[in-house]
């Protein structure tokens, strides 16, 4: 077996191994495009909509743990700080509805968390 | 000492609280004070809280009702108080600031304090309530002084602390709701509905949360409980509120109230929201930012520092840091599970407030939309940012300092350390909120402020106004600009600054004055004297107030543009300086026409027009004193039996197409659309299902169906250039084109099928609008060529169809032609007879009147026949006051980029209006054109809408200039890229002066009943009820009754205001609205009686503060009692 093919069988097996998530995020990320296609449905489906729905989405599916989420809200954090002084509003913004998505997670894992402990 | 402090610390932080309260003592120096705008504030606090206690205002114009207001009662009982008992209106009002920023800051404190009692929580505490104090949502809020929102946050934290408390059982119920009710008496947020929004949402969070916690616990009979604290609530709250939720339901369920809830339509209320929200991105929101005026105000003081120094952005992150910090850590914090539940309580509050504070902004905008358009009586929260802001504010600014104050007990081991980071974030704080402490904030517009030092002439003038009768009505002059008033030494206000010192009726032209105020100003402005004390007499008009101190809200215009005003006014015979008090003077004015307030009325003259004619009908009355002007819509759904008392009928013609917009043969220029599904899509026929249900919808309904059918014709229009640009072409391609045509040419028929099914008047106004359309949509085709490279004989056919169409249009349409001289109406005549003609002269004596085609030599007596009549009116050839040869010998302009030819309007006189026209072509670039208006030396510039087709168009628009401009030009300038070039030709230049003459025809007729009225004397017991005693009377007659007409105003036959609570009013049927805007009732009682006129209303307002006042009482019995009780 040479380096090529092993390679080759390395990647296929990556796949066959998340085969799921990837057929997943592929469709979670066409249906969300699609649908802000068709006309008046994409009045209120709208591609940014839909993106924001599918990164939440893939969150739900993959479910990193909320503490890397939190700092990964605090690194975009910067970044929309970034674009926020380089004059780039639309862009900060359009980050900071991610920040938002990550804040409410935050929230639902302490709410999950302190129900949880109430029960047992 | 160390002990002292140890034992009261909490007194040593409540003292720190009001330390900081005394704030607003560096905002006013020198005698300034807060006024205008949209402060509330009245000279007199004291007097307004008397005139509030009515529902009547008798000081906006000819009376307004106010009833909506009754919550102020207690918000701006504070400012009474204080500027009461120091006697100064500048030191009261700063106590009243204090006092309001104390509040706010204590509400939180008692909040905080009640979960967090310990000595350590003390940062909490403090931090807590002095960033409730100090943020910029109450900023913006302090330059008006926004007491309505100070209220709201004060009863905030306090609302939820107590419901939340009752439901843990750590209150019980009556306490509970003790406690709750007497906060929403204290703290009403002004009665104003729409900023319950934030307390609904929140009290409604805490409901649904501990319910379902308790239910956790407790299982489900926690439901019981709920339901019997919250219903119990809701009767303390409704109970101790009654004097102001009793007149608003009133009002909300007889149609009182409805114009507020609906101004302008849904599509309006989004279209407001969604300014509102513009900013309201969730970034900004969590930076505690998105102030609307932050980003649309160019003046505003301070908001640039925020938006654009690094640092400051920077620092707006920390909040942001600090609860993404607080979240990571939550559980390291340890909290116990008591606190944890009111943690989370403020989570919901922090999610819920972001996305409603987030109002329409994206990306949940389209929710909150959908909220406006489909929940009942939603649409009252069209402002989201302000109206839900509070709740934001309340439980970020709670969550902040909570995770902070645990982040500096951990982080901070030693004491010393702690109480150096502690007063940091103290000074931080304040340092961050610096605009608080320069007041600099109420100068909202420079000049204009909220914050001023009101001259001394104006309080002299208000003193000797003050001492004046009752019943005088003050016209202010010069009138107002944009409804509103505004002064040279910063004073703006949309409600005049004379109201603000009196409750005399002032007559200005501010929002929703009637008609008459109109016709009054015009009258004055035309130097007409005697129909000017025929209307200001009628009024009953004695004085006029001029301010020569008056700037615009331009900042450009002031009182001596109107000189001309001024100088009409003082040369009229009946009108006497009475008093001058610096800038201001009052004038008298003695009509010979005067009437009281209430009057007899001895001739009605029944006008079936709109009210825009009355000072023309007025000034041909014999006996202008005791006649009223019925118009027509005044007898809609009323006893007609009044008509039997008419001694005239008036009818006015309706000029065509003479108001702002004009009709020509060849006018077009409409956008066509741009169109992204084609008829080749396969989701086109998604879009033709909309449209054929909307055609059906409005199959029944002719005006409405040719709009439809008119804007789907663009859109086929569109459609075919759409297709024609396809990069393959196809047979598919063509057959879809010639359908296309043939779809259009489907519309069109059907639109003039549906303009035949209409009455004359209205079929005319159709084909005028059909005509449009297709001029537009001819010359749009027209310079697509590459349509024609498909289906060439379809689209010749086609082009046939339209030519032949507009055509037909042309010799069928009566309208307007300004260019010709003629000005053409209809009169609609319900009955036929004997008529005579009145068409007012303006300064153009020469003039042709015709009906019906046929020249008028007489205008009395003429016979007429019932149905419509074609009116024309010509004038002899005005003088072009364009001179085009300045600029080229064959009259046709023809301008290439970079050069601008600019034609002056000769002779120009800005009392007149001119009617401007030209032909033309734009073959390169974009155009531009515009009227360019000089006032006071410098240019306002109109843009004119030009359509870029390159094929010959023609534009046509009415000018009425300013009062004070000086002159006008029409100025052609191409614009686009040097390299492609711009080109324009512009030919057939003209512009004239027209005139408008109004016409009318009147026909005296014999009343059936004959109308006497009896002597009468009147006394007014307070603003809101009079008794009118009446002496013999011997036939009906009309009661005429001054005030603005209201169905509020209800008259009965009665001795004293006890009987009007067991009798029934004059049936609704004949309480008539006269002269456009008073009441007038129509009595038949023969003999000697007595009139209680009263505004009903009142009364309502009188049962709730029946029912506010018990439970205030025994509210207060209770809490005395538990006190008492060892």
């Amino acid at each position: 077996m040479n380096e090529i093919d092993r390679i080759t069988l390395k990647v296929k097996n990556l796949f066959i191994k998340h085969q799921p998530f990837i057929l997943f995020s592929i469709i979670a990320l066409s249906i969300p495009v699609l649908l802000s296609y068709i006309p008046y449905v994409n009045l209120v489906y709208t591609l940014d909509n839909g993106m924001l729905i599918y990164l939440f989405m893939v969150l739900i599916f993959i479910r990193p743990s909320t503490k890397f989420l939190l700092i990964l809200g605090i690194a975009l954090l910067f970044l929309t700080l970034i674009f926020l002084l380089l004059g780039l509003a639309i862009l900060a913004e359009q980050v900071g509805n991610i920040v938002f998505f990550l804040l409410a997670i935050g929230v639902f894992s302490i709410i999950s968390a302190h129900f949880s402990e109430t029960k047992s | 000492m160390i002990e002292f402090i140890k034992k009261h610390s909490k007194l040593f932080e409540i003292i720190l609280i009001f330390f900081l309260s005394l704030t607003p003592l560096l905002w006013l120096k020198g005698g300034q004070i807060i006024l205008g705008h949209d402060s509330g504030f009245r000279l007199d606090p004291t007097a307004h809280l008397i005139n509030l206690f009515y529902s009547w205002d008798p000081s906006s114009n000819f009376g307004a009702d106010w009833f909506w207001f009754k919550g102020f009662l207690v918000t701006q009982a504070p400012e009474a108080f204080f500027i009461t008992i120091t006697k100064s209106f500048a030191f009261g009002q700063q106590l009243t600031f204090i006092f309001w920023f104390f509040c706010i800051g204590i509400s939180m404190y008692v909040f905080i304090n009640a979960f967090f009692k310990e000595k350590g929580h003390w940062f909490f505490r403090v931090f807590g309530s002095l960033f409730y104090m100090y943020n910029f949502f109450l900023l913006q809020a302090w330059f008006i002084v926004e007491r309505a929102k100070f209220s709201l946050f004060c009863a905030l934290p306090l609302g939820v602390l107590f419901i939340y408390k009752t439901l843990t059982k750590e209150y019980s119920v009556l306490k509970g709701v003790i406690l709750f009710s007497l906060t929403s008496f204290l703290f009403n947020a002004g009665g104003n509905t729409t900023l319950y929004g934030v307390l609904v949402l929140a009290y409604g969070i805490t409901f649904v949360y501990l319910t379902a916690v308790n239910i956790g616990k407790r299982k489900y009979g926690e439901i019981v409980y709920s339901f019997k604290v919250g219903i119990l609530f809701a009767i303390g709250f409704l109970a101790i509120n009654s004097y102001w939720v009793l007149p608003q339901l009133y009002s909300l369920f007889n149609g009182y109230g409805s114009n507020l809830l609906s101004v302008g339509g849904i599509n309006s209320i989004i279209e407001w929201e969604s300014v509102i929200t513009k900013n309201a991105s969730f970034i900004n929101l969590l930076r505690l930012q998105g102030m609307p005026d932050w980003y649309d105000n160019n003046l505003h003081t301070y908001a640039y520092l925020f938006v654009r120094n690094p640092f400051l952005i920077a620092f707006s992150f920390i909040p942001l840091l600090i609860l993404f910090f607080g979240f990571l850590y939550h559980k390291k914090l340890s909290l116990d599970k008591r606190r944890n539940k009111l943690i989370i309580l403020i989570l919901l509050f922090f999610l819920f407030g972001l996305f409603f504070t987030a109002g329409s902004h994206p990306p949940f905008g389209v929710i909150y939309i959908f909220l406006i358009k489909h929940v009942p009586g939603f649409a009252i929260f069209r402002s989201a940012f302000y109206k839900f802001g509070g709740a934001l504010w309340f439980s970020y600014i709670f969550l902040i300092s909570f995770y902070l104050s645990l982040f500096l007990l951990k982080v901070a081991k030693r004491k010393k350390m702690y109480i150096f980071l502690a007063i940091s974030s103290f000074y931080f704080l304040l340092a961050y909120h610096f605009p608080f402490f320069n007041g600099n904030f109420f100068i909202w517009n420079e000049p204009f402020t909220t914050r001023i030092t009101v001259p001394s002439y104006v309080n002299e003038m208000a003193g000797y106004i003050n001492k004046m009768p009752v019943d005088t009505r003050i016209l202010l002059l010069p009138e107002f600009d944009n409804q509103a008033d505004s002064y040279q030494w910063g004073f703006w206000s949309l409600d005049s600054l004379p109201r603000l010192f009196t409750n005399k009726s002032i007559i200005a032209n501010s929002a929703n004055s009637p008609e008459i105020i109109a016709s009054i100003y015009y009258l004055i402005s035309q130097n007409e004297e005697n129909t000017f004390l025929r209307l200001a007499g009628s009024s009953g008009i004695t004085k006029v107030l001029w301010r020569d101190d008056v700037l615009y809200s331009d900042k450009i215009r002031t009182s001596k543009n109107f000189g001309q005003v001024k100088k009409n006014l003082e040369n009229f015979n009946s009108v006497k300086l009475e008093k001058k008090f610096g800038a201001w003077s009052l004038y008298k004015v003695e009509s010979p026409y005067y009437t009281s307030i209430f009057h007899g009325i001895n001739s009605i003259t029944y006008a079936q027009s709109d009210s825009s004619k009355l000072k023309s009908i007025f000034s041909q009355e014999e006996n202008p004193k005791n006649t009223a002007i019925l118009f027509d819509e005044s007898v809609k759904d009323k006893d007609k039996k009044i008509l039997l008392s008419s001694g005239k009928n008036v009818i006015g013609a309706d000029c065509v197409a003479c108001g702002s917009e004009t009709f020509s043969q060849t006018k077009g220029g409409l956008l066509m659309p741009e169109i992204k599904i084609l008829p080749t899509s396969p989701f086109y026929y998604l879009s033709s299902l909309r449209e054929q249900q909307v055609q059906n919808l409005h199959k029944n309904n002719p005006s409405l169906r040719i709009d439809a059918d008119l804007g789907y014709s663009n859109k086929r229009i569109a459609e075919m250039r759409g297709i024609a640009n396809a990069k393959v072409k196809t047979d598919n391609e063509i057959f879809f084109l010639k359908q296309t045509i043939e779809k259009y040419q489907i519309l069109i028929k059907d639109a003039l099928e549906q303009a035949s099914l209409l009455p004359e008047d209205k079929r005319n106004e159709a084909f005028m609008k059909i005509s449009i359309y297709l001029n537009s949509q001819f010359g749009y085709l027209g310079m697509q060529n590459n349509l024609y490279d498909y289906a060439l004989e379809d689209f010749e056919s086609l082009s046939i169809f339209m030519q032949e169409t507009i055509n037909n249009l042309g010799n069928k349409i009566w309208a307007t032609n300004f260019t010709e001289n003629k000005i053409r109406y209809f009169l609609n005549l319900d009955k036929a007879g004997i008529y005579d003609i009145h068409v007012t002269t303006g300064n153009v004596q020469s003039q042709t009147v015709s009906i019906n085609g046929e020249n008028l030599t007489e205008f009395k007596n003429l016979i007429l026949d019932k149905g419509i009549h074609k009116v024309e009116i010509a004038y002899p050839i005005i003088e072009n006051l364009i001179d085009v040869s300045q600029a080229t010998e064959s009259g046709e302009l023809r301008m290439q980029f970079g050069e601008r030819v600019r034609l002056p309007i000769k002779s120009f006189n800005p009392k007149e209006k001119y009617f401007a026209n030209f032909d033309y072509k734009i073959s390169q670039g974009r155009s531009n054109a515009s009227i360019i208006e000089i006032i006071k030396d410098k240019p306002h510039t109109w843009n004119l809408l030009l359509s870029q087709n390159n094929i010959w168009n023609s534009f046509s628009a009415i000018l009425e200039p300013n009062q004070d401009t000086k002159s006008v030009n029409l100025e052609f300038y191409p614009t686009g890229f040097e390299t492609t070039g711009a080109t324009i030709q512009v030919k057939n230049i003209k512009v004239i002066s027209i005139y408008v003459p109004e016409v009318f025809v009147s026909k005296n007729v014999v009343p059936s009943i004959a109308t006497k009225f009896p002597k009468m004397s009147f006394s007014r017991l307070n603003p809101t009820m009079y008794k009118v005693s009446i002496e013999n009377s011997t036939s009906p007659f009309v009661l005429a009754f001054g005030e603005s007409y209201n169905k509020g105003w209800r008259a009965y036959i009665a001795e004293n205001f006890f009987q009007t609570l067991f009798l029934k009013p004059i049936p609704e049927t004949q309480h008539y609205t006269l002269n456009g805007y008073s009441n007038g009732w129509l009595i038949d009682k023969k003999g000697s009686y007595s009139i209680v006129v009263e505004y009903f209303p009142q009364k309502i307002f009188y049962a709730g503060l029946i029912v506010s006042g018990t439970s205030l009482f025994i509210v207060v019995l209770i809490l005395a009692k538990r006190r008492v009780r060892p």
